[in-house]
């Protein structure tokens, strides 16, 4: 390739300025609300609720996070026990979005691999059957839910939750990986058991390792469903013994009063994992880790 | 250590038949080829022999073992794939001694085999890096070394050489001669590579359509092809055909085109004599095309259409009346095109084929001597 010396104009198109531009504009409508949330965890709840509204905290504060670690008796009260609630809240949904990743992970695995590689009658029947199933709206099968829930006496349990978010995520985790199979060069497979392994250790050693920007892909997606789901968590606990961070959260604003800046730094905490987990495996994710193996 | 020997073995994908009814004994510690070009099913064959595929019907056997039912680990079997297929999460060194680790070996044991490797295959500066840092000429040459590490029955490669350059693979060509040699193994080798299979191999198995055309030692396959695919097929620029009729004429059998008469000699006469064959096909190859700038008794006139140095030898593109030919010539000789040239055929080794199947019309050896040695009384 010969270099050639490029003019600013060559190189700073219109069709770039108005690319960057676009971009900013969303950028700022995807982040403002984000950043609200941020300022007003930081306010006292009478600036939150100061008229005209602002968005810079004039004395910022760390007192509604200190609330959450030591309530003091009245804030105990506040938002039906929210604040008394949120860390525990946050402990149920990280058990919960964890064993639901990890079910997905086990189950997804061995279902996205048999229809990546093995061609069996019904293959295809049954991905449409999984992927009919989630075009179902969520509402219409909440009832049958609970009910069955209570019938195996799993209400207000984290098993609940892990088995209802299981069977709506799974049917997503076993397509975007049997796609994701598929992109592993079969040689590789091949090349793992002419060197002596048998098929499980051919999946340990070399399959899986392969696979896993695919599984990690796979695996947060499921953990960000389990986390953010409210509908399910509603209906399926009741106490603090299941009930997850949205229901808590959701809890702030009662039918008497709504409390903007715990509620504001419930919500930051609440968004914190899953913003972690998406920033460090984003490389990850994104990195082609099969470049190089076979030709072409 | 490991005869391989493979009984009516078919193979099917769906209405595909990749390999047809193949018959094929490889001898222990014999280096074998398999030649033919692209979709016949070389790499079917030995993914077979390997047990990554499952058979259709027929048997393989190893020393007299039957393995088909035995998965691709539990056969004593080392392959290079046409794809490299080396393990992307791993190190050169890793992948090497991938297997050694399967194995059970000891790490220094591994190491030491793995630097030896290595060293042959002048990658021992890679060792330390993943596939993807390398280039194609090197990932080949990792592939390569993964399957020799091994002590195997029978080491199966699968164009190991298709993507080095032509003077590494020359190289390579002799490395893996000599690693032959040292080894004693069986090697069953695919390659689309006509001199790698002529220099290499004791014997070449030419296939087409999923079946073995030919299996012979390669000078064999060269100077006796059993039909016109093999005489084609084998050989560049390859053997020129031109078709035309057999007649007798005054007691004698001679070919005749148009243009052309061309009296058949013994070897191909005793094949043809008493039989119904009329429609056949002549072939020569390049280098018994006879060229002089003079007319003889005997010779025919050739205009030049395109004249190829190569260097050593010159390819020259002639048309007689509206055939045409290529023959090649010594670098020295000098044509240029238009001109016109008087061609003879080399009489002794001259290929005679019927057109229905294609098969070669040749008498055997021992008919020929006789016929000489009555000729003669
Ligand atoms: N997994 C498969 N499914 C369906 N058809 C297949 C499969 N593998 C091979 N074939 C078919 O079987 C035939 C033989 O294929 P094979 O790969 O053995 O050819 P090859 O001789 O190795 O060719 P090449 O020189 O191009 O590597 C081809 O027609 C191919 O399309
Ligand atoms: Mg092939």
């Amino acid at each position: 390739m010969t270099a050639r010396v490029q003019t600013w104009h060559e190189r700073v198109s219109w069709k770039s300025i108005a690319l960057y531009a676009c971009s900013f504009v969303v950028a700022c409508y995807l982040l403002a609300p984000f950043l609200w949330l941020v300022l007003t965890s930081f306010m006292t709840e009478a600036e939150a609720r100061s008229v005209p509204p602002h968005w810079i905290p004039e004395r910022p504060t760390a007192s509604n996070y200190a609330a959450f670690v030591n309530p003091s008796p009245e804030l105990r009260m506040v938002g039906s026990r929210a604040i008394e609630e949120t860390p525990r809240a946050l402990l149920n949904s990280a058990v919960v979005s964890l064993s639901t990743a990890l079910v997905n992970l086990f189950i997804a695995t061995f279902a996205a691999y048999s229809f990546a590689r093995l061609n069996f009658r019904g293959g295809r029947l049954l991905l449409m059957a999984y992927l009919a199933s989630r075009m179902v709206p969520g509402i219409a099968i909440i009832i049958p839910f609970y009910i069955l829930m209570r019938k195996l006496q799993l209400l207000d349990t984290y098993l609940a939750l892990i088995l209802s978010y299981s069977t709506f995520t799974l049917p997503f985790t076993i397509w975007m990986l049997k796609d994701y199979f598929r992109t592993i060069p079969r040689d590789l497979e091949d090349a793992a058991r002419v060197d002596r392994c048998g098929w499980f250790g051919m999946m340990w050693r070399v399959f899986l390792p392969i696979s896993a920007p695919g599984l990690i892909a796979a695996a947060v997606f499921a953990f960000m469903f389990s986390w953010n789901e409210f509908l399910f968590a509603l209906f399926l606990t009741s106490t603090i013994q299941s009930k997850t961070i949205p229901i808590v959260v959701a809890n702030f604003a009662t039918d008497l009063d709504v409390q903007f800046t715990f509620m504001a730094a419930a919500g930051v905490l609440a968004v914190i994992p899953p913003l972690a987990l998406a920033l460090v495996f984003q490389r990850l994710i994104v990195q082609g880790l099969a470049a190089g193996s076979v030709k072409g | 250590m490991a005869e391989v020997h493979l009984e009516h073995v078919t193979k099917k994908f769906g209405s595909v038949v990749a390999v047809d009814d193949l018959c094929l004994t490889v001898h222990d510690g014999e280096f074998l080829t398999l030649v033919g070009p692209s979709g016949c099913g070389k790499s079917t064959t030995l993914r077979l022999i390997a047990g990554l595929e499952r058979l259709s019907s027929g048997q393989i056997y190893f020393d007299g073992q039957p393995v088909g039912h035995l998965p691709a680990n539990k056969r004593d079997i080392a392959m290079v794939f046409q794809s490299y297929a080396l393990y992307p999460h791993m190190s050169v060194e890793e992948n090497i001694g991938f297997a050694l680790k399967m194995m059970g070996y000891p790490r220094d044991e591994i190491r030491r085999r793995v630097t030896e490797v290595a060293s042959m295959l002048n990658i021992q500066h890679l060792l330390a890096r993943r596939p993807r840092e390398l280039s194609g000429g090197q990932r080949q040459r990792v592939a390569l070394g993964r399957a020799i590490v091994r002590d195997a029955g029978a080491y199966l490669l699968d164009e190991p050489l298709s993507n080095l350059d032509a003077q590494l693979r020359v190289t390579m060509r002799g490395e893996l001669k000599k690693l032959h040699a040292d080894l004693q193994r069986t090697f069953i080798y695919v390659t689309h590579d006509q001199a790698e299979a002529m220099t290499m191999s004791d014997r070449v198995a030419v296939l087409n359509e999923g079946k073995v055309l030919q299996c012979a030692a390669p000078a064999e396959v060269y100077n006796r092809p059993a039909n016109m695919f093999v005489a084609g097929f084998i050989g560049s620029p390859p053997m020129n055909f031109i078709p035309g009729e057999v007649q007798r004429e005054a007691g004698m059998l001679v070919f005749r085109a148009e243009g052309i008469r061309q009296r058949l000699p013994l070897h191909v006469a005793l094949a043809v004599d008493g039989t119904s064959v009329h429609d056949v096909v002549l072939g020569v190859r390049p280098e018994d095309i006879v060229v002089s700038h003079n007319p003889e008794e005997g010779t025919l006139t050739a205009t030049v259409l395109v004249v190829e140095p190569m260097g050593a030898d010159t390819f020259v593109t002639l048309t007689i009346g509206r055939i045409r030919c290529i023959a090649r010539v010594t670098g020295e000789f000098r044509v240029g095109s238009q001109e016109t040239l008087y061609i003879r055929f080399d009489e002794a080794k001259l290929h005679l084929f019927a057109s229905d199947d294609g098969r070669a019309l040749r008498a055997e050896r021992a008919m020929v001597l006789n016929q000489q040695e009555a000729d003669l009384a």
